[in-house]
């Protein structure tokens, strides 16, 4: 599924929560000021920054078992259930039910 | 409860009353009848879990109780609209619709007696006869019929019959002609439809909208629920929120499933399932997702359900969540604590998954530091293998050395005969754990492809490979084995090798060759070599060991010989020899 500024949802959801989970993961392990952790940041960062060009802003929820990216349903495959259910339960965790990305942060 | 037909008029003291007017019980009765009033009108608004309601019963009670200090009994007479005691009003109502005197009065009620327990036992019953009365009809029953049905203990009342000849029929007061008395029966009715229609529909809907507010209108308590309903409803509510709908909508597709009238709808319904299980593993409701695949699994084997196109459709979801990637996934999701699931509830998915499976779990049930998680791993792994063999041989080939030496072991473990091939081609894999595997599981497997091979080993460049080989080859008594070993323990190789080396080479060597061995078992124990010099001590304590392997008198004689040798090592490894002539 494509936007009308030609995101693909679905991809860009993917590679998102991926960042999301691969951030997270650095976090866990190292300080903020380590290079992976950096790395991660800034992939996150650029990931973020397109979508927020093209829409205006990033907002991913997390409702029951499925996941939106700017009220686009995400969908799931055996391949990436893993990183998508580490992210839920990290926003779980912290009783939060979305993240929402607005221009300039 | 003793009722008679009154043969005075009203208006007066009833014949037989033997008590005094007390100004005090006058006030009291006057009292009690105006909490009466309320009392009843309470009851017609409330039901009987209303505080309301219950505040004045109680206080009807009380004052009930409170009287009885000054009377033993209450004897009022009744006219149209009061109630009297002695010559006292004790009760007037200028409304009919609201007064109890008429309610008696109207069905030729003249006197009424209250006694003590009527507060304790009957006034419940009481106040619902006064209700039921209230809403008589007037082609139904009268009051006197439904307080001879309730047959109240504590009160009694005297009537007159109001068509009986020759009784003079009180005369018609005010108000009282017949039209006006149907008014009154009218307006009664409508107000108690009006009650009835507000209480099934809302007041709110029915009533045409006030003017003003009333107090009522406030009154949180008028529909309020006691506290052990809220607390059910609560329950109920909770109860409903914490209900597992998956199952439910699980239950609803495959009940659909099951119809197989409709193949089209059969495919969207496992299109759907597939995108589920993903969605179920990522909130780790692995018991979900197990229940998806055991469903399919039923479904698949029953007859008549699936045509050929939707079993492959089936397979291919198990085949999907069997796929590397997906398995990949799963152990993630475990490691991470995505998926918190018992052994049990893990063990219940993974018996689904097919070959292809395998792999990903098998280098996870080898790498894992969870012996609880492993141990489940390993056990869906042979289950797994146990339904794919040949999957087990391919994995024999994985490039990966921690998936190929798990293949090796498992293959020895179930007893793979067709894997001996491929297991003598791993003896001389790169890397030394994958080659110790195979060496394990050509034991285990007892093989004649890979004894030939493990020959092979003996000269491989790490010790511990070495010392497998020539253990399994004695383990394995591989005869053919027999020349290469004499030409390893003769050798100068062996020599440098260290003293475990030595023992598993020596030993190997007495257990395949036997008698054959002995000649050169012997020379190395106790032969002596130019000058009289012997064998080093570590060479003659290992072909005493190796002696003690083989069999019959001849290598028991070769030990004998040594049993008082001047080298303790060598005396010891001889009567340990001895000891251990016959075992394994």
């Amino acid at each position: 599924m494509s936007g009308s500024g030609g995101l693909n949802y679905q991809e860009e959801g993917r590679r998102l929560l991926t960042a999301f989970h691969g951030a997270l993961s650095a976090l866990k392990l190292y300080p903020v000021e380590n290079e992976t952790v950096q790395v991660a940041l800034t992939e996150l960062h650029a990931l973020v920054d397109r979508i927020v060009g093209v829409d205006g802003g990033a907002e991913v929820r997390v409702v029951g078992d499925f996941f939106f990216l700017n009220e686009t349903r995400l969908r799931l495959d055996l391949s990436n259930f893993a990183t998508f259910g580490s992210f839920a339960r990290a926003l779980q965790d912290h009783d939060i039910g979305a993240v929402e990305v607005l221009p300039g942060i | 409860m003793p009722v008679s037909e009154q043969e005075t008029p009203p208006g007066g003291p009833a014949d037989g009353q033997d008590w005094e007017e007390q100004p005090v019980a006058v006030d009291g009765v006057r009292s009690l009848f105006v909490t009466l009033g309320k009392t009843f009108r309470a009851y017609q608004l409330y039901d009987e879990n209303n505080p309301v309601r219950r505040r004045f019963v109680d206080q009807l009670r009380t004052e009930f109780l409170s009287l009885w200090e000054d009377l033993d009994r209450l004897v009022v007479s009744i006219d149209e609209d009061h109630m009297y005691l002695g010559e006292a009003e004790v009760y007037g109502s200028e409304s009919r619709n609201d007064s109890l005197a008429f309610l008696f009065f109207k069905d030729g009620v003249r006197e009424i007696t209250f006694r003590p327990g009527l507060e304790t036992e009957e006034l419940e019953l009481f106040l619902g006869v006064l209700q039921r009365a209230r809403k008589l009809v007037p082609e139904g029953d009268d009051l006197l019929t439904v307080l001879w049905e309730q047959d109240l203990r504590f009160f009694e009342y005297q009537y007159v019959d109001l068509l009986a000849e020759g009784v003079e029929l009180p005369e018609a007061g005010a108000g009282n002609t017949e039209s006006e008395l149907q008014a009154v029966l009218a307006a009664e009715d409508e107000e108690i439809a009006t009650q009835e229609r507000a209480s099934q529909q809302g007041a709110a809907e029915e009533r045409p909208t006030p003017q003003t507010v009333k107090q009522d209108d406030f009154n949180p308590t008028l529909y309020a629920l006691d506290h052990r309903q809220m607390e059910t409803l609560r329950a109920e509510l909770m109860k409903e929120l914490k209900r597992d709908t998956r199952a439910d909508v699980l239950n609803a597709l495959f009940d659909r499933l099951e119809e197989s009238g409709n193949r089209e709808r059969q495919s969207e319904i496992l299109e759907i399932l597939a995108t589920l299980l993903p969605n179920f593993l990522s909130r780790g409701a692995l018991v979900a997702a197990t229940s998806v695949l055991q469903e399919l699994r039923r479904l698949e084997k029953t007859e008549g359900i699936f045509d050929e196109q939707r079993v492959q459709e089936s397979r291919h979801i198990l085949d999907r969540i069997s796929a590397p990637e997906a398995i990949e996934e799963l152990i993630q999701a475990l490691f991470d604590g995505t998926i918190r699931a018992s052994t049990a509830q893990l063990g219940g998915f993974l018996q689904f998954l097919r070959g292809g499976a395998l792999s990903p779990l098998l280098r996870a049930s080898e790498t894992v530091g969870h012996k609880e998680l492993q141990a489940v791993l390993r056990k869906a792994v042979q289950g797994i293998a146990g339904q794919n063999r040949s999957a087990v041989v391919q994995l024999l080939e994985e490039d990966d050395p921690i998936v190929a030496s798990g293949a090796a072991r498992l293959a020895g473990e179930m007893q793979i005969s067709e894997a001996g091939p491929s297991l003598a081609h791993l003896l001389v894999h790169a890397d030394p754990g994958v080659r110790l595997a195979a060496v394990e599981a050509a034991v285990t497997l007892k093989a004649s492809t890979v004894a030939g091979a493990l020959e092979k080993t003996l000269d491989d460049p790490e010790r511990e490979i070495r010392i497998a080989a020539a253990r399994a080859l004695g383990a394995l008594q591989y005869r053919p084995a027999a020349k290469t070993l004499a030409g390893i323990v003769k050798g100068r190789d062996i020599r440098v090798a260290d003293v475990s080396e030595k023992v598993a080479v020596f030993e190997a060597y007495g257990i395949i060759a036997e008698e054959d061995g002995l000649d050169v078992l012997d020379a190395l124990l106790n032969g002596k070599g130019f000058l009289g010099k012997r064998e080093p001590t570590d060479i003659r304590a290992a072909a005493a060991l190796a002696l003690g392997r083989i069999p019959g008198d001849h290598a028991r004689a070769a030990l004998e010989k040594a049993t008082h040798d001047e080298d303790p090592v060598v005396r010891s490894n001889v009567n340990r020899a001895l000891r251990n002539e016959g075992e394994e």
